[in-house]
């Protein structure tokens, strides 16, 4: 099964299937707003090039699993529903391919921060909180698929709460990782009461947010393992089809 | 083989009602109706993407929610949508799907493609729409199926393999074990093959009749108004008058005898479907 989700995530990187997948949204405004900007705003005060160009690798992972976002959704093919499976099967396909779908992205971050780890120019305490925030977001940022990723709108009040709460991780990592960056790149340490004071604002805002995020695929898995859930729902996209 | 008993689905603004009907091991029904007559809808309920709201539907004796696995493995499909990954090989695709069925039979696909000029190595988006269906069609024989349910596909075939397709479906049905249901706006082609016709209007259930027991049952008589007047009114379906004539659709039985001025014939399931519909627009006489 995981070797079958393997190539479906290869084969889409195709530049037709890209192309196809990216017309008629408005996903590149959507990125831009909430990254680039962001990013150049930062690179202002980030005092060197160096740690923009940190700060820009912690970012990557992020980037990359917002890019392939609409390109990946984690949805099944209408043929997938007609195969002999029982529904319980396809649960179990789609959380391997979330699993598979995510996993990757947080492959790519845990890279970016060995590569920061081996230059030995930032404290494990930073590398660690941009590690959990940017896992955070990818689990966020997973959740827009099936709207902004989609069809580039936020019609309902649920889609608004779900881009929300991305909002509220990507102003975590910025303020956050920004700061310590400001901090550590101007000689200085991060003073013990401040690093708790971050840990609880981890636990305060990301906590919370994690549960519900995953209480939010405990609920697709469900409707999306059924056809007519899923089509109602408009998780299955044309994107896969010549 | 398929039996559904008073199924209901509905679906916003649509409502399919209480449809019941049977189709017996070894026949093609034909499933007609006008857009939105509800025919994709009733088909998506025998293949089980959608739950009834009401109502039994069972396959072999079997129904989803128990065997669901064992069903979906009769049924072989071809929809009007394209199914399977535009970006892959025929074969690919085969392989990636055809592993979910117990019954997938490799060289029986590739026998399907080559008899089917389809090459195996060529991918799914550079086919004609009637090459997509053919291709379709090949994958769902190569399961061996009970079952076959076929959305709509003889508009894109061309004539040589459209009678192609009529004798792969024969051949299918011969041994007596396996069934089609075929929907198609082409009523012709239903004339010529289907044992059973079921007839949708508005996802009401017009029609559920043997083919043989319809040509038995309707007649189309042509001729003078006052004389089609004179015709016993609860007999009379629909009867219309044009610029050349009045045509009226009756029910027949054995022993109606006809004024030797009409000119009586056998309806063909168009004729039927057509003054069918124009009944449920309201009656003209």
């Amino acid at each position: 099964m995981t070797k079958k989700i393997l190539q479906e995530y290869a084969g889409a990187f195709r530049w037709g299937r890209i192309k196809e997948c990216y017309k008629g949204n408005n996903w590149w405004f959507f990125l831009y707003s909430v990254t680039f900007l962001p990013i150049m705003l930062v690179g202002n005060f980030s005092r060197s090039p160096e740690n923009f160009g940190a700060y820009f690798l912690l970012m990557l992972p992020v980037l990359y699993h917002l890019f392939v976002l609409p390109l990946q959704p984690v949805g099944l093919p209408k043929i997938m529903y007609l195969c002999p499976m029982t529904e319980e099967e396809r649960k179990n396909y789609l959380k391997r391919t979330l699993e598979v779908k995510i996993g990757i992205s947080l492959l790519i971050e845990l890279a970016a921060a060995a590569v920061l780890v081996s230059l030995r120019r930032y404290s494990s305490f930073l590398l660690l909180l941009a590690f959990v925030l940017s896992i955070m977001i990818i689990l966020a940022t997973a959740m827009q698929e099936r709207t902004v990723g989609s069809t580039g709108t936020l019609t309902t009040a649920r889609e608004w709460w779900e881009t929300g709460t991305l909002i509220v991780f990507m102003l975590e990592f910025w303020v956050l990782i920004s700061r310590i960056l400001w901090i550590e790149t101007g000689g200085s340490v991060v003073s013990a009461a401040e690093k708790i004071g971050y840990t609880a604002v981890l636990f305060a805002v990301d906590l919370p947010l994690l549960l519900m995020v995953m209480s939010f695929w405990r609920e697709q898995l469900k409707l999306r393992a059924d056809y007519e859930t899923a089509a109602g729902r408009e998780t299955v996209k044309n994107s896969r089809k010549g | 083989m398929l039996k559904l008993t008073d199924i209901s689905k509905r679906l916003g603004a649509f409502h399919l009602e209480q449809i019941s009907f049977e189709l017996p091991p070894g026949y093609i029904l034909g499933l007609i109706g006008l857009n939105g007559a509800g025919k994709t809808t009733l088909l998506h309920l025998i293949l089980g993407l959608y739950r009834p709201d009401a109502g039994s539907l069972s396959i072999e004796g079997k129904t989803y929610d128990t065997d669901r696995k064992e069903i979906l493995e009769m049924i072989g499909t071809v929809l009007a949508e394209d199914l399977f990954d535009g970006y892959d090989t025929l074969l690919h695709n085969a392989r990636q799907y055809g592993k979910y069925y117990q019954n997938y039979d490799e060289p029986l696909l590739c026998q399907y493609l080559s008899r089917f000029s389809l090459h195996p190595d060529k991918k799914f988006r550079e086919l004609s729409k009637g090459e997509k269906l053919k291709f379709q069609f090949a994958f769902a024989l190569a399961h061996h199926p009970k079952l076959l349910v076929l959305d709509e596909p003889t508009g894109n075939f061309d004539p040589e393999f459209r009678s192609e397709f009529f004798s792969i479906l024969k051949e299918f049905i011969a041994d007596g074990t396996n069934s089609v249901i075929l929907a198609s706006h082409l009523t012709e082609d239903l004339d010529r093959i289907a044992d059973y016709i079921v007839y949708l209007e508005k996802g009401k259930l017009l029609l559920a009749e043997d083919i043989e027991t319809m040509r038995q049952q309707y007649r189309l008589l042509v001729g003078e108004t006052y004389k089609l007047k004179l015709l016993p009114e609860e007999s009379i379906i629909y009867m219309e008058e044009t610029a050349y004539g009045t045509r009226a659709l009756i029910r027949h039985r054995r022993r109606n005898v006809y004024d030797r001025e009409l000119t009586v014939t056998v309806p063909s399931i168009e004729e039927i479907m057509y003054f069918m519909t124009k009944r449920g627009k309201g009656r003209k006489r």
